[in-house]
């Protein structure tokens, strides 16, 4: 199914448009005469440029699946099917076919396109991010020329991220314009690089990006959030009188601004006795005071009022954020500083001080945008090569700098970025602008889905800390959350399907690998109705996976998965865990046959008796290990096809043509033999809830104790049911206080 | 007794710096790294008599040196820059501001 998105995720009406009367006016905006700005122009024009989307959801394409040799398990009377987990399931999602794509598992693509032409301060510039499986971005620009009046054309000049499959050079560009927001459209033809491709975008927004803003003070320090910009005589004669905010600064460089009404007046014994401020008491200020504080990427950033930093009145205000993962969102200015003292013979120094302690807001805000100043745009690592402008009448320069000091700075500025930034905030990126991102895959796991949405994806283990034995197998839970007030269908099976899912492992100082289950199932659409609060969790037996193990070293790794429900991209926060060294040369030794493909289908599968290998090794692990955690993953997988009428296929007799009945072979049940196992396994329940995991414990517990209830040891039946009991005691002791939730699985 | 305040400033990036005042060392400190948000690296603030001073800043890693002299009772303040291989020192009367 292909949309064209139209002012979803809160984007995109008029009313949200936030246009100020400036914005009416095109390319010449910068230059208007404040009569000009009096005379609106009939007819009014429609605008572009702005953000625009399209997505397509699809359903993963034939993978080459291995023909799985262990037979499955299929027998009604089985007592314990298959260990639970995911595998493929065609819900929700409509089938269309990969056209122009070439296509790995993808659950959805989608598109964002930024067109930059028209309004205030046009750059002429296009740009576009792709966004395929979550983690997979390819971000281009192109600058653009007017070819007619609904038409444009450029070179792709810059290209980031995913770009191998994007050889385009050149874009066409065809606008519709309208009054009405859900028919305005953009037409690209993208070519050069052997190839064409044609895609149409819905409009989404006027701006390109959204913003929150939180402005809290210190006791002691006024803020100063909006300035008449006519207040002070020296000034440009094009400046047009108003009230400028920094909403309406960040509006024109082209956000979406919000303005968190949270406002926290910090109490000035607060962070230090000796009442200025060091970066570290203003990082765990933000942290208590700002009510967005999140360990994550955000387009959001808490701005602090205070009145002066351990630096003294030298400095005016600090991007201090760069302490912790997440850098660039808080900033401070400082109003005991020198940017509250005017010059001597100032004509309206309380015009001055007003106007220099806004600009100093803006300016720090515009480093928590990741700009530099103007005059070390060469400097470090630019994101592009640019040319350092220490004469630049913006935001980012400082105006003591330019030739004839601030006098001279302030005769010039009309309150605004320059180009360069606009372009930088505009169309780089987003990883390189939004507050708290950093590289790709560096230090964080994967980028941060926009926003936070009703569901709540989370991944999580039953143990205290996230050690793992060295070959103990990586069991870990996925839990979705109904964070809506209002209830959420969601598929019954959204968890348990791996096909719909990207699970990503990674060891640290190794690529990311996707994961991928051996086995792909096909289960009938049914919805599940979570209330709020209530949650969905599964088991994903992460360790191995089609292509092998990805959880077989010492080290460091980084878990995480992402998912679609409802429409929504769903991330879950990235799992560290940490596998410990082998403790034996026995461990090592025995470690090159578990690490097989074989042993990891025969546990995948809980149990075969067609890959000898695989068994063999399992059962080594009980007899050289029998008190490892690995040893109770080993006596489920050899139980469970003893604990049942294990069929297998005679590939002899079904060649031949023989009748199906003859086709299959079933082994006798080894009643002691499988009890013998699970007894071991399932024995000690605090030990094997922590490496089972709870929602494995609970399905192989349950399924033991209907089994024994069957074969009439009532006692033992009752024993493993208490043990079930206790088993989800405990895991309801590990959730995090205050956070009720109602199992639903 | 007059102060000399020296600031390190623009385009430092982990490197060993020495101020001599007189080809005495007053500051010497590794790893000196410029924060660019507000282009500042560290200070040197050194009490000095009246008169004037020969200072001379030494990245002996690097092997660059400047030197200027500097009256203590017209400058205050002395901003070093490095750009380009180069270090550049701005003696001035007031104190320098950061934003």
């Amino acid at each position: 199914m292909t949309d064209i998105k139209h002012g979803e995720n809160g984007y995109g009406d008029e009313a949200d448009a936030g246009f100020d009367e400036t914005a009416y006016y095109p390319e010449t905006a910068t230059q208007l005469t404040p009569a000009d700005r009096l005379t609106p122009r009939l007819p009014l024009p429609l605008f572009a440029s702005g953000l625009y989307q399209w997505s397509q959801r699809l359903l993963v394409p034939d993978l080459p699946v291995r023909p799985i040799p262990t037979p499955l398990p299929i027998h009604p009377d089985l007592p314990i099917p298959p260990r639970p987990g995911p595998g493929p399931s065609p819900t929700g999602l409509e089938t269309e076919a990969a056209t122009d794509e070439a296509l790995l598992p993808i659950l959805f693509n989608r598109e964002e396109l930024r067109l930059d032409v028209d309004g205030r301060y046009p750059q002429m510039t296009a740009s576009g991010t792709l966004f395929r499986r979550f983690t997979m971005r390819t971000h281009w620009i192109a600058s653009l020329t007017r070819t007619g009046s609904n038409s444009y054309t450029g070179a792709i000049w810059f290209k980031d991220g995913d770009t191998a499959g994007f050889p385009f050079t050149n874009v066409n560009i065809t606008v519709i314009r309208s009054l009405f927001p859900n028919q305005r459209r953009v037409t690209i033809q993208f070519a050069g690089g052997g190839a064409t491709r044609t895609r149409t975008y819905g409009f989404v927004s006027s701006y390109f990006h959204k913003v929150e803003f939180e402005f809290d003070h210190q006791v002691g320090a006024t803020p100063v959030l909006d300035i008449n910009t006519t207040a002070h005589p020296n000034r440009p004669a094009s400046l047009g009188a108003e009230t400028l905010t920094a909403t309406k600064v960040f509006q024109r460089a082209g956000f979406d601004v919000r303005v968190n009404g949270a406002v926290s007046a910090i109490p000035s014994d607060g962070a230090d006795t000796n009442t200025t401020w060091s970066d570290a008491e203003m990082h765990d200020a933000m942290q208590v005071y700002w009510s967005r504080f999140a360990d994550r990427s955000q387009w959001a950033m808490w701005v602090l009022t205070a009145r002066q930093h351990d630096m003294g009145s030298g400095l005016g205000g600090i991007m201090f954020d760069s302490i912790g993962p997440n850098h660039r969102q808080g900033t401070a200015l400082f109003t005991d500083s020198f940017i509250n003292v005017a010059p001597g013979g100032d004509p309206a120094p309380d015009a001055w001080k007003r106007r220099m302690q806004f600009w100093t807001m803006i300016h720090e805000m515009g480093h928590a945008f990741n700009l530099a100043h103007s005059w070390q745009k060469n400097l470090g690592t630019p994101w592009i090569p640019l040319a350092a402008d220490g004469e630049a009448r913006s935001f980012m320069n400082y105006p003591v700098r330019v030739a004839g000091g601030q006098q001279a700075f302030f005769a010039d500025f009309q309150f605004r970025f320059s180009n360069p930034e606009m372009l930088f905030m505009r169309h780089a990126p987003s990883r390189f602008v939004e507050m708290g991102n950093a590289d790709w895959f560096d230090h964080h796991g994967f980028e941060q889905p926009d926003g936070a949405g009703e569901l709540e994806l989370e991944l999580r283990i039953d143990r205290d800390k996230p050690h793992y034995d060295f070959m103990e197998p990586v069991v870990v839970e996925l839990r979705i959350t109904n964070r809506a007030t209002e209830p959420r269908i969601v598929p019954e099976s959204l968890l348990a399907d791996a096909q719909e899912m990207l699970v990503i492992t990674k060891r640290d100082g190794q690529a990311a690998r996707q994961w991928r289950p051996f086995a792909h199932h096909c289960r009938e659409p049914r919805g599940r109705v979570l209330q709020p609060g209530d949650s969905l969790t599964e088991s994903l037996f992460v360790a191995v996976g089609e292509g092998g193990w990805h959880i077989d070293e010492p080290g460091n790794y980084t878990l995480q998965v992402a998912l679609e429900a409802n429409g929504q991209e769903l991330m879950s926060n990235p799992l560290r865990i940490r596998v410990a060294p082998p403790r034996s040369f026995e461990e090592q030794h025995l470690a090159q046959d578990v690490f097989t493909e074989d042993a990891g289908r025969v546990m995948a599968f809980d149990g075969s008796m067609v890959l000898e290998s695989g068994i063999d090794a399992w059962r080594r692990v009980m007899e050289q290990l029998p008190k490892s955690r690995a040893a109770i993953h080993a006596a489920i997988t050899l139980a469970t096809p003893r604990s049942r009428r294990f069929r297998t296929l005679d590939w002899k007799a079904a060649r031949a043509g023989q009748e199906e009945a003859k086709c299959f072979r079933f082994a006798k049940v080894d009643h002691d033999g499988a009890r013998k196992l699970l007894d071991k396994a399932l024995g000690d329940t605090r030990l094997a809830v922590e490496t089972l995991g709870g929602v494995d414990f609970l399905y192989y517990a349950g399924h033991y104790s209907d089994w024994l209830e069957k074969e009439g040891d009532k006692a033992d039946a009752r024993k493993m049911g208490d043990a079930c009991k206790k088993a989800a005691d405990l895991r309801a002791a590990r959730d995090k206080p205050g956070r009720e939730r109602r199992q639903v699985a | 007794m007059p102060v000399l305040t020296v600031d390190l400033q623009e385009g430092f990036a982990d490197d060993h710096v020495t101020v001599l005042v007189d080809d005495r060392a007053v500051f010497d400190r590794r790893g000196v790294r410029t924060r660019y948000e507000i282009g500042f690296a560290a200070r040197a603030e050194i009490e000095l008599d009246r008169g004037a001073h020969k200072v001379c800043i030494l990245l002996p890693d690097k092997g660059e040196v400047a030197e200027t002299t500097v009256d203590t009772q017209s400058v205050s303040h002395v901003g070093v820059e490095r750009a380009e291989g180069q270090v550049i020192m701005r003696p001035s009367a007031e104190p320098f501001r950061y934003m």
